[in-house]
């Protein structure tokens, strides 16, 4: 049984590597697909004839694309993404740097989701058609449709401008704070770690509104799936049994039904995430977060290439990985996997 | 028996069930109507002109003269909501058709064909599932030119993948039935019979799934050109209009953000209900 399991959770690791493949070479063509001669633009504005050559037998421009491919994998083996244009920094050193600000706010949004998404849909799927059926409804509908800067915008003009509960939204800390030591980069769990509750608070609710954002985002995929999974496992024969065996309201829903809506939501967690990880790149943009999506968008603006290619890859590289830790507790979790093979 | 009267109802029946049925299908279907139809009349009628500024007026709030208030160039929020619905549906239904000709017609092949050409379209299909969507497209339009061109084009890229699954699936099941056994017996080419035979018994899904792509796209489109990709300054779309309100919403200036949100909002809503709704049509299950 475990033995087979192992096996299952090999062979989803080896089918993860054409995708990775099929990744690194779509941001291979990202980098050589720009307009006009990339190693004009490398060399940048002032260059002449012979830097530019330089620079093109630097980038290996001059060798054949399969031979740059390589190359173009080596340097990532390296962790060298280039260098960006508007900072000067490596892109690698950028993207360390933002790269925790960004996973604190879409952690946060994702938890927050779920803690208001599973217990809404368990309540739908427990009492379908009622005033809380109907509002589940309604707000899954409109989470679906409401565009993530929107709500994020609207968001601050109730809570900062009407009611002032919140801070300035500018960035993760206002300024008569000093940022905690890094040790994880999350500005909360820092302070934790020193134990400086001021901070913590202030990082937190700096953090709060655009965690909020996302999370109304992430809201509505979550709670249709648990509530069409709560629904499918209380109908089911098992749960039937259960009942006709006298087990208890409360352990036939939190305990058979439940364990085995998770499963399905296990996937559509992994599914709410990619759209988290797009979703931030406007939330940055909105509360002046100080993350990798706002990097993006300034490299945007100023043509920054190698910046935004990373930016890319670094994201694609996330979502896959998330992906395959969710079909791997999958296998883990799932009694029925490995039982046929 | 029951199944066959009903195929051979009318769609108007079929239609008038439904809104019996439920109501927000038929409001769904209402609100559709009223966006086609600001989309094609509304630059003819609108009040003022929308790239006409005034700053005397600048970020008046709503009143009788200006529904949505100004902004901060005075120009009529609502008229530049208005005349924005055009470019955004446009914008929406460019990308959606070349992602649904594409998509369907590499699916089609795939299913049909099976084999090695199967498992590379497939492939392809999850490697573009496998970035975030959102994140792919800004990158396909920093690397192609920031312009309103490739804002289509990558917006129809990510969602080619969804019309090769769904067509995929839905060939490979059709593929082996007697009627395409008749056409291709008949004389029709493998092409022909795939295009004209199966192919329109696969549509009522792939239907569904173009409404409720058409509200995605229109939300990708926003979100592109929020960050100021594609559509720029100072024309009028639901994207920019939010993000040209969002420096004044702290300040209190809350027309210019949530007018333009609202419709865009609306909008999307609109086409995932109207998706919902042909889902039901298409689902005799459902229709029973």
């Amino acid at each position: 049984m475990l033995y087979d399991k192992i096996q299952l959770i090999i062979k989803r690791l080896m089918l993860a590597v054409p995708t990775l493949f099929g990744v690194l070479v779509i941001s291979f063509c990202l980098t050589r697909a720009l307009p006009g001669d990339p190693a004009v633009y490398f060399a940048g504005a002032m260059a002449d004839e012979a830097s530019i050559q330089q620079v093109r037998e630097k980038l290996g421009l001059d060798r054949s694309l399969p031979y740059q491919f390589l190359a173009y994998c080596n340097n990532l083996l390296n962790g060298e993404l280039g260098q960006s244009l508007t900072t000067g920094q490596s892109v690698t050193y950028e993207i360390k740097a933002r790269l925790p600000a960004s996973l604190e706010l879409t952690l946060l949004g994702l938890f927050m989701g779920l803690l208001t998404a599973i217990p809404l849909g368990i309540l739908a799927a427990l009492k379908p058609n009622t005033w809380i059926d109907h509002l589940c409804r309604v707000l899954v509908t409109a989470g679906a449709s409401t565009p993530i800067f929107f709500s994020g915008l609207f968001l601050m003009f109730v809570f900062y401008y009407l009611l002032g509960w919140s801070p300035s939204p500018i960035g993760r800390l206002d300024f008569i704070y000093l940022e905690p030591p890094h040790v994880t980069g999350f500005y909360t769990i820092d302070a934790l770690i020193i134990g400086d509750y001021e901070v913590f608070k202030a990082a937190f609710a700096q953090l709060l509104l655009p965690a909020s954002t996302l999370a109304l985002c992430a809201l509505a995929p979550i709670a249709r799936m648990t509530r069409s999974s709560m629904i499918t496992a209380l109908e089911s024969e098992y749960v039937k049994a259960a009942k006709a065996n006298g087990i208890s309201a409360k352990m036939r829903v939190y305990v058979y039904a439940l364990q085995n809506a998770s499963l399905p939501l296990l996937t559509v967690i992994g599914l709410v995430f990619g759209f988290l990880l797009g979703g931030n790149v406007l939330v940055e943009k909105v509360y002046s977060w100080p993350g990798i999506g706002s990097f993006a968008i300034d490299a945007l603006v100023a043509s920054d290439y190698a910046a935004i290619q990373g930016f890319v890859l670094i994201m694609a590289v996330l979502f896959v990985t998330l992906n395959l830790i969710i079909d791997i507790l999958y296998t883990l979790f799932d009694p029925r996997m490995g039982r046929n093979e | 028996m029951n199944s066959q009267t009903i195929k051979q109802d009318n769609i108007a029946q079929q239609l008038r069930y439904l809104v019996g049925q439920n109501l927000l299908s038929s409001i769904s279907l209402i609100l559709f109507g009223v966006y086609v139809f600001i989309a094609l009349t509304g630059s003819y009628w609108v009040p003022y002109d929308p790239l006409e500024s005034n700053t005397t007026i600048a970020l008046q709030g709503p009143s009788s003269q200006h529904f949505f208030g100004t902004d901060h160039l005075g120009r009529d929020v609502f008229s530049r909501v208005i005349v924005a619905t055009r470019l955004d549906l446009g914008i929406a239904l460019a990308a959606v058709s070349i992602s649904f000709f594409v998509g369907t017609f590499l699916g089609a092949l795939a299913g049909y064909y099976g084999g090695w050409y199967e498992r590379l379209i497939g492939r392809l299909a999850d490697i573009v599932l496998a970035f975030p969507l959102f994140v792919l497209a800004m990158g396909i339009v920093a690397v192609m030119g920031n312009s309103l061109i490739n804002v289509i084009y990558a917006t129809a890229i990510i969602n080619i993948p969804f019309y090769i699954r769904i067509s995929r699936a839905e060939v490979s099941l059709q593929r082996d039935r007697q009627y395409v056994q008749a056409a291709l017996l008949s004389g029709n080419s493998h092409f022909r019979t795939l295009l004209f035979h199966i192919l329109p018994n696969c549509l009522p899904n792939l239907i569904v799934q173009i409404s409720i792509n058409m509200g995605w796209a229109i939300l990708n489109a926003a979100g592109l050109s929020f960050i100021g990709l594609g559509v720029r300054p100072p024309v009028a779309e639901w994207g920019i209009l939010v993000a040209e309100g969002a420096d004044y919403i702290i300040s209190g200036q809350w027309w210019l953000v949530l007018f333009p949100g609202v419709v865009l909002m609306l909008a999307v809503f609109t086409f995932n209900l109207v998706g919902d709704t042909l889902r039901d049509l298409a689902d005799p299950q459902k229709r029973k």
